[in-house]
């Protein structure tokens, strides 16, 4: 039963953070910036706990945990390439929204 | 195939097989028809370009040749090629019997030739097919400026074989990685099944990462939504997704046909390759950076200026790892005995033309040349010489290589060595030239006497009937060969000692290896049975070294060899799914009926193909004897999840990438993007989380049971996790019914838009979950798991976790904030 009672343990601190989340994300006039970046980096928490326990990460080796890794950052240069294009100006079609 | 005595019909075979040999030549005469006809599309685009003021082809029909020869030698052509031989040799190379997961490697070809006939399909829509080039550049691509039908039907064509090779990519990765031989290292096998793996790497993050595009290009085209026509997307969300994908595909094109030229190379100069080790580095450190360079196909988009500067340092860094591959070819030739047949010829051509192009392309990294040259007839030059000299032509030394593996007939040298002297002429006449043409832009169809480009034109639209006439004379000695060439043994080349497939017979029967399992040792080859590897036995009688001895004999069989018969290696669903997913495609667009049709056979393939399995009417036994390093400890099931879900990561990495993009620029254009619960009820998002958290918790609490043969807490927890998931989905179809009947629809803004593509894609995963629930559910219930054998409801507790972890992503993005 320890391995039963553990994923309930996981999902209620995932459920817990949950509420966190929704506290700091609906608390977004006083906090500003600092809302956006916790409740990022609340779902990230909650996203590894899910990638450990729900898809039992725990039990694969190293190297699922290296690929996924390797997965997530081959994206980070396509989001800091995107950053560096935002304030350029747009090209959209003529009378396009 | 099937028994002896119960011999199939040929038709049924080839419409039915999932052999990795038979797949292998089923990819072989797909991709080679297909490229005559992306071959007859460029000589007429050739002949409207030959001379000023021509009159061949309309500028649309002109548009439409170019850009399907470009789609269809990128997809359709270049990398199936390489597949044919990759599921031709690479199990044989790695020691295994077939692939890991024979169905879907044959799902993976009928797919494919499903995508290329909707592709073509596209020519017969109002109005034809794609006309925005190969590069689908936005807004070309808009509805607006190609509101033909066929447009959307190229579209997902595209999308159809993206699938096709994502269920191929993560089956190769199985393979290689868990089939091995008994001592057969990573590092022992042969450059093309090393160079197959590292493509595979690129592929699984470079396809699903073109799909996330192409999915708002067809749902900009057939929903309404406004990624590539509104201000916040545009031109360079297009621009950013597409060379995301496009520069490591160049790797994808290239990659295969190198590895093929080092290894004939090296057996035609009797050595073993110069350096391998050095070119293994270089290849996995070539794979990285192909992933940081591609804003170098947007020097000129308006980009920030730091972002220039870096990809040029990147692109210019990538030459270092090539040219440490070239040289070690070079060097491989030096001291060897070198044998001048047909492979060999096309395996040093195809490095003579790669040094030429790569050449090219270091002019093309730099952004003060590249503002000159982009756009013009030096890059159609540059890139036809890597591609199509790198990569193509080492995959011809490799169809010439294997052919008599494949065959078991050699082909004529005198017809060989004569194609390989025109296609050498045809090639550099017409690709040399267009870097004269470096004022030409790439993208007319028509030009008058003024611009002085007519001579060289001619010259080049010659060279292209010469190269093209080459493949005639490739065409006639092979076909030739299957009937009056002379008969080979196993090893024809002398490769007996560099790679496993010359120690098999040629062709190699069903299951590869008659004389028993591969073992490397230190001594070399040897053959053993599989009761003796598990049971542990070092030494048998018989052994020979690479190619030094006769090979034993112990019957051959297939019974011999495993001590029993195992189910026909036959299934029809593959073939099946792929009609009514290719129906189903191209009733999107010309109507309704078809649609219907191929939505029907689409799900009765799915039935059909879970009832097989549920049956167990399927089994050929694909055991892993032998080396599985790095992933000993994960069986095939999850790990094909696994890599699957890798790929996925690259779907939706970009899709939040472009909400990213598409949220900030609004600041820029003045969209007020909805604030949080405007739109969207947190509440509704909140409870959506809660339940389909807890679908995820019943799910491994099912896998859980089943690790302890409960089989009663594997049926509680499916059945809870499939009714939370169910509920999941009424949750949100029924947010889209509320929000469609206050006006807020697809193509209302960009918000919409994104809204709906990620929540409809991410529900279109929930609802496969569901049918996959179903097929456990009636496994589970016919007693197929127990505490040993569960690898199924393991693979499915990883899908489901992933499509849980995407949805924590997804709920604060538009729920919160």
């Amino acid at each position: 039963m320890r391995e039963e009672w553990q994923l309930v343990a996981i999902y209620t601190v995932i459920i817990a953070a949950l509420v966190a989340e929704v506290i700091v994300g609906s608390s977004w006039m006083t906090l500003g910036q600092t809302a956006l970046i916790g409740v990022l980096v609340i779902a990230k928490l909650q996203a590894a706990l899910v990638f450990t326990f729900f898809m039992f990460g725990k039990y694969g080796t190293r190297s699922v945990a290296l690929i996924m890794l390797i997965s997530v950052s081959t994206l980070l240069p396509l989001f800091l390439a995107f950053a560096f294009s935002i304030e350029f100006p747009p090209h959209a079609v003529a009378g396009g929204r | 195939m099937a028994h002896a005595n119960n011999k199939p019909n040929p038709l049924v075979v080839w419409l039915f097989t999932t052999n990795h040999k038979n797949v292998g030549i089923l990819y072989l005469v797909t991709s080679l028809y297909f490229l005559v006809v992306a071959g007859i599309l460029a000589l007429t685009f050739r002949m409207q370009l030959s001379a000023p003021n021509m009159v061949f082809l309309a500028a649309d029909s002109y548009n439409q040749a170019v850009t399907l020869h470009g789609l269809f030698m990128l997809l359709w052509v270049t990398t199936p090629l390489a597949a044919a031989f990759a599921n031709y040799v690479v199990p044989i190379q790695i020691g295994a019997k077939d692939m890991a997961f024979p169905r879907l490697n044959a799902l993976s070809y009928w797919l494919y030739l499903a995508s290329g006939i909707v592709a073509l399909s596209s020519f017969f829509a109002p109005g034809g097919t794609a006309d925005w080039g190969w590069t689908t550049y936005a807004p070309l691509n808009t509805l607006q400026y190609s509101p033909q039908a066929g447009g959307s039907l190229m579209g997902l064509a595209i999308l159809l074989l993206l699938s096709s090779t994502i269920v191929a990519t993560s089956n190769f990765m199985v393979t290689i990685f868990r089939l091995r031989a008994p001592g057969m290292k990573l590092s022992y096998l042969p450059l093309f099944s090393i160079f197959w793996l590292v493509t595979q790497f690129l592929l699984l993050w470079a396809f699903p990462a073109f799909a996330a595009p192409l999915l708002m290009l067809v749902s900009d085209r057939v929903l309404g939504t406004v990624f590539f026509t509104a201000a916040e997307g545009g031109a360079l969300l297009w621009d950013h997704l597409l060379w995301f994908f496009g520069h490591p595909e160049v790797y994808i094109l290239v990659l295969p046909g190198l590895a093929i030229a080092g290894d004939v190379l090296a057996v035609f100069s009797r050595r073993q390759l110069y350096a391998k080790k050095v070119i293994i580095i270089a290849v996995s450190v070539a794979a990285f950076l192909s992933y940081v360079v591609w804003v170098h196909h947007m020097f000129m988009t308006g980009i920030h200026p730091g972002l220039r500067e870096v990809f040029n340092i990147t692109t210019e860094l990538i030459s270092i790892p090539f040219g440490a591959i070239m040289l070690s070819y070079i060097l491989t030739l030096f001291g060897g005995r070198i044998r001048a047949t047909t492979p060999f010829l096309f395996a040093l051509g195809s490095v003579i033309l790669f040094i030429i192009g790569g050449a090219s392309g270091v002019f093309n990294s730099s952004v003060a040349l590249d503002v000159g040259m982009r756009g013009t007839f030096w890059v159609v030059g540059h890139f036809h010489y890597t591609i199509v000299g790198g990569g193509i032509t080492g995959l011809i030394a490799g169809l010439y290589y294997w052919w008599p593996k494949m065959t078991g007939r050699m082909f004529s040298e005198k017809l060989g060595k004569l194609h390989f002297a025109i296609y050498m002429i045809g090639f550099n006449l017409l690709y040399f030239p267009m870097h004269l043409l470096y004022d030409m832009p790439r993208r007319i169809f028509f030009y008058d006497a003024t611009t002085g480009w007519g001579p060289i034109n001619m010259l080049i639209t010659m060279g292209s009937w010469i190269f093209a006439s080459s493949f005639i004379i490739l065409f006639i000695n092979l076909i030739n060969s299957l009937r009056h060439g002379p008969k080979v043994g196993d090893d024809p080349w002398g490769g007996a000692n560099y790679s496993l497939e010359w120690n098999v017979p040629s062709p190699p029967p069903e299951f590869n290896f008659p004389k028993g399992v591969p073992v490397i040792t230190a001594q070399g080859l040897e053959f053993r049975q599989p009761w003796e590897i598990k049971m542990g036995i070092t030494t048998t009688g018989g052994q020979q070294l690479y190619g030094t001895t006769a090979l034993p004999t112990n019957g051959g069989s297939h019974v011999a060899e495993h001590g029993e018969e195992h189910g026909p290696h036959l299934s029809p669903w593959p073939f099946i799914l792929s009609i009514g997913v290719a129906l189903t495609m191209i009733g999107l667009v010309f109507g309704v009926p078809l649609l219907l049709q191929g939505v029907v056979i689409f799900i009765a393939s799915i039935v059909g193909w879970a009832w097989e399995d549920v049956k167990e009417k399927f089994h050929v036994a694909i055991e892993a004897l032998g080396e599985k390093w790095p992933f000993d400890r994960v069986e095939n099931v999850p790990l094909g999840m696994w890599f699957f879900l890798f790929g996925e990561v690259a779907l939706f990495g970009p899709l939040f990438a472009a909400y990213f993009f598409v949220r900030a620029n609004s600041a820029y254009t003045g969209f007020a993007w909805p604030l949080p619960g405007q739109i969207h009820s947190t509440v509704m998002g909140a409870i959506s989380t809660i339940i389909l958290l807890t679908s995820g918790l019943a799910t491994s609490l099912a896998l859980v049971a089943i690790k302890n043969n409960n089989q009663r807490g594997l049926k509680a927890g499916l059945l809870t996790a499939f009714i939370l998931g169910l509920a999941v989905l009424f949750i949100e179809g029924f947010q889209w019914a509320e929000l469609f009947a206050e006006g807020y629809t697809f193509g209302t803004d960009i918000a919409a838009s994104i809204y709906y593509l990620i929540t409809g894609i991410h529900g279109a995963h929930i609802l496969a979950g569901l049918l996959i629930i179903i097929y456990l559910l009636a496994k589970a219930y016919k007693g197929g798991y127990n505490a040993e054998k569960h690898m199924g409801v393991y693979a499915f507790a990883i899908y489901w976790g992933f499509v849980v972890g995407v949805w924590l992503f997804t709920f604060p993005l538009f729920y919160l904030i």
